[in-house]
C-alpha cells in the first residue's frame, strides 16, 4: 500500500467515497444507521447511500445500482451475507472496481476463514467503535485505489494468467518478487502460472516459497495441495489439506477434499475428528454429508476388519444419524454388517429406515438381504417372489434371487432371473453374471 | 489457530433507574456497536423505554486475565424491536470514567486488530 500523510489520504479517500454508491445491508435498522453515519462523515454522499435489512432486497440493490461498496453483515436471516458476493461480482467483475466488506458480531473462526476464502476486502467485528471502523473501511479502501507497486505487478501477472499468457505472466511476477519483502501473493501467482503449465514441480516450488514467507497464506496451501494431488502425491497433499482445514475448518469443500484423502491414505483415525468439525459447521451441503457418512462406514468396515467391533458400530450409527433418511449410506452399513456375519446389528440399523421408506425398493432389498443370511435360501425365495410379483424391484433382489434360486439347484429360474435383470440395469451385466457364476460380491462402498 | 476469537469475556448488566428494576441475571446482554459516547445494547424486551436513565456496567477479562470494569449512567436514546423477546437500545453515556472509557473501546479496538491481522495475513500479499 502507497504511503500517504494522513491529510491526503483522507482527500483521496473522501473523493473516491463521494463518487460511488454503498449498499449497507443488515438486519437491524440501528446498525444501518450508524454505519451510515460513518459513511457519510467519511464523504459518502446520503443519496448515494442504500440502506436494506433484508437479503433479497439487497440482492435486487446489487442488480439495480451496482454499488461499488457494499457492507454487509454476516448473518441475514437464512442467507450469509458472503452469498452476496457473487452477485456482486459479477455486475462488477473488475476486482478494482467493487469493495465487499463484512461486518458482523460472528466471530467464530469459521466466519473469518470463509471470508478469507472468498477473498473479500475486510471483516469488521461487532461491536466496533467508529474510529475502528473507519479504519478498517480506509484499510480496504487504500489496498484498491493505491494498491503498491508490488501488488500493481502481481495484478498485472495475474491478468496475464488469465488469458493464458503464462510466460509473460512469470517474467513480471518474478521482477514483482523483489519489490515486496515477503512476497507470498506474487510466489502464488507464480505457483499458478506453471500450474496452467502443468509444471506442477515447479508449482509447488513457488507455493512452498510462499508459505516460507507467511505459513497460513491460504492460497498457496490451497495451491499447493492442489499441485500435490495433479501430481498424485496423496500423503503429501493429505497434509497440506489437513493444515488448510485446520485454520479453514468450516470450508464444505475443505472438508470433502480431507476426507477423500484421509480414506486413501488410510488415515482412519483422522475421520472421527473430521465428523466434529462436521458437525460444527453450519453449510453441509449434500456433497458433504455424503462424503462424511461414506468416510464413516468405510472406517467403520476397517474396524471390523480390525476386530474393534463396538467401535465400528459406534461409527455406523453416527453414519446412519448424519444420514438422515438418505438409504445409500443404510444400505451400505447393512451390507457390511452382513458381510462379517453381524446379523443382529444389520437388523438394528434396518430400524434407521423412515417410516415413509418402509414400503420402498431399498428397505425390502436389506430387509430380503437380511432374511437371507439369517434364515437361508429357502425363506429368501418365497419372499423375493413376493416382492417381484407385487413389483417391488431392485438390483440387490435379484442377486439374492438369483444366488438363492442356484443354491435351491433352480438353475432354470436363475437363468430367467439373470435376464430379467440384466434387462432392467444393463449396467450391472457383469455384476449379475458374477453371482450366477458363484462368485462373492465384495462389498463396494461409494 | 484452531479456536475463535472469543478473547474477550464479557459480562455485562444494566439497572433502570427510573423504574428501579434490574435486567434479569439469566439474559446475557450483549453490546452490539460502540458509538461516540455511547452503546448499543440487546436487552430482554421492556427493560426500558426511550427518554430512560440506567447505569450499566461492563466488566471484561482479557486472554492476559487483566479485567476491566466500566459503569456508566446513561439515557436511553433509542429503542428498536429485534425479535419476539429481544430489544435493541442505544444509549447515549451521560457519566463515566475517561479511563475506563478509553479501557473498554481499546480492548474491543484489540480484538479488531487481531482479526485482521489473520485476515490479512491468510489473505496475503
Amino acid at each position: 500500500m502507497s504511503k500517504l500523510d494522513p491529510a491526503t489520504q483522507a482527500k483521496i479517500l473522501h473523493k473516491y467515497i463521494a463518487d460511488r454508491k454503498v449498499l449497507i445491508v443488515d438486519s437491524s435498522q440501528v446498525s444501518r444507521m450508524t454505519i451510515s453515519n460513518i459513511m457519510m462523515s467519511m464523504g459518502a454522499k446520503a443519496d448515494n447511500l442504500i440502506k436494506v435489512g433484508e437479503f433479497q432486497e439487497a440482492k435486487e440493490e446489487i442488480e439495480k445500482n451496482k454499488p461499488t461498496i457494499v457492507i454487509s453483515d454476516y448473518d441475514l436471516g437464512k442467507m450469509c451475507g458472503l452469498d452476496l458476493l457473487q452477485k456482486h461480482r459479477l455486475h462488477l467483475p473488475d476486482p478494482k472496481d467493487s469493495i465487499f466488506i463484512l461486518v458482523t458480531g460472528n466471530t467464530s473462526q469459521i466466519a473469518v476463514a470463509r471470508a478469507v476464502e472468498e477473498d473479500i476486502d475486510n471483516f469488521i467485528i461487532k461491536p466496533f467503535t467508529a474510529n475502528d471502523f473507519k479504519g478498517s473501511i480506509i484499510r480496504a479502501l487504500l489496498a484498491k485505489i493505491r494498491p503498491s507497486e508490488y501488488i500493481q505487478a502481481v495484478e498485472k501477472g495475474r491478468e496475464l494468467i488469465a488469458q493464458n499468457r503464462a510466460d509473460e505472466a512469470i517474467q513480471v511476477l518474478q521482477n514483482a518478487k523483489g519489490m515486496d519483502p515477503r512476497p507470498a501473493l506474487a510466489c502464488y501467482y507464480l505457483g499458478q502460472a506453471h500450474f496452467t503449465k502443468k509444471a506442477f514441480d515447479a508449482a509447488r516450488e513457488n507455493y512452498e516459497a510462499g508459505l516460507s514467507y507467511n505459513k497460513i497464506h491460504y492460497k498457496c496451501m490451497h495451491g499447493l495441495y492442489e499441485a500435490l494431488m495433479a501430481g498424485k502425491q496423496h500423503t503429501l497433499a493429505y497434509e497440506v489439506i489437513k493444515r488448510v482445514s485446520h485454520y479453514f475448518p468450516a470450508n464444505p469443500q475443505n472438508l470433502t477434499a480431507v476426507l477423500r484423502l484421509a480414506i486413501i491414505t488410510k488415515s482412519y483415525e483422522d475421520v472421527e475428528r473430521y465428523y466434529q468439525i462436521f458437525s460444527s459447521i453450519e453449510l453441509r451441503n449434500e456433497e458433504t454429508i455424503k462424503y462424511i457418512c461414506a468416510a464413516l462406514v468405510i472406517c467403520g468396515k476397517h474396524y471390523i476388519q480390525q476386530k474393534a467391533r463396538a467401535r465400528a458400530l459406534e461409527l455406523f450409527s453416527k453414519a446412519a444419524a448424519t444420514a438422515s433418511g438418505r438409504t445409500k449410506i443404510l444400505r451400505d452399513i447393512i451390507t457390511v454388517l452382513l458381510e462379517f456375519g453381524i446379523h443382529q446389528k444389520a437388523q438394528e440399523f434396518l430400524g434407521y429406515f423412515p417410516n415413509d421408506q418402509r414400503s420402498s425398493p431399498d428397505y425390502h432389498a436389506m430387509s430380503l438381504l437380511i432374511l437371507e443370511a439369517t434364515e437361508g435360501s429357502p425363506m429368501a425365495i418365497e419372499r423375493g417372489r413376493e416382492l417381484i410379483n407385487s413389483n417391488v424391484h431392485d438390483p440387490v433382489i435379484y442377486q439374492i434371487m438369483i444366488r438363492a434360486s442356484l443354491n435351491a439347484q433352480h438353475k432354470a429360474a436363475a437363468e430367467d432371473l439373470l435376464r430379467t435383470a440384466i434387462q432392467k440395469w444393463p449396467e450391472q451385466k457383469n455384476l449379475f453374471e458374477q453371482v450366477m457364476q458363484g462368485k462373492k460380491i465384495q462389498t463396494v462402498l461409494a | 489457530m484452531s479456536t475463535d476469537f472469543e478473547s474477550i469475556k464479557l459480562q455485562v448488566s444494566m439497572n433502570n433507574t427510573t423504574t428501579n428494576t434490574a435486567v434479569r441475571k439469566n439474559f446475557t446482554i450483549r453490546i452490539i456497536e460502540i458509538p461516540e459516547r455511547g452503546l448499543v445494547l440487546e436487552v430482554p424486551i421492556r427493560s426500558c423505554a426511550r427518554g430512560h436513565n440506567v447505569i450499566v456496567q461492563i466488566e471484561t477479562v482479557k486472554p492476559d486475565k487483566v479485567r476491566g470494569i466500566f459503569q456508566a449512567t446513561a439515557k436511553v436514546e433509542d429503542l428498536e424491536s429485534a425479535s419476539e423477546s429481544v430489544d435493541k437500545v442505544t444509549l447515549s453515556l451521560v457519566q463515566f470514567d475517561e479511563k475506563q472509557w478509553k479501557f473498554l473501546c481499546d480492548t474491543f479496538s484489540r480484538r479488531q486488530r487481531e482479526i485482521e491481522d489473520f485476515f490479512f495475513a491468510a489473505k496475503g500479499s
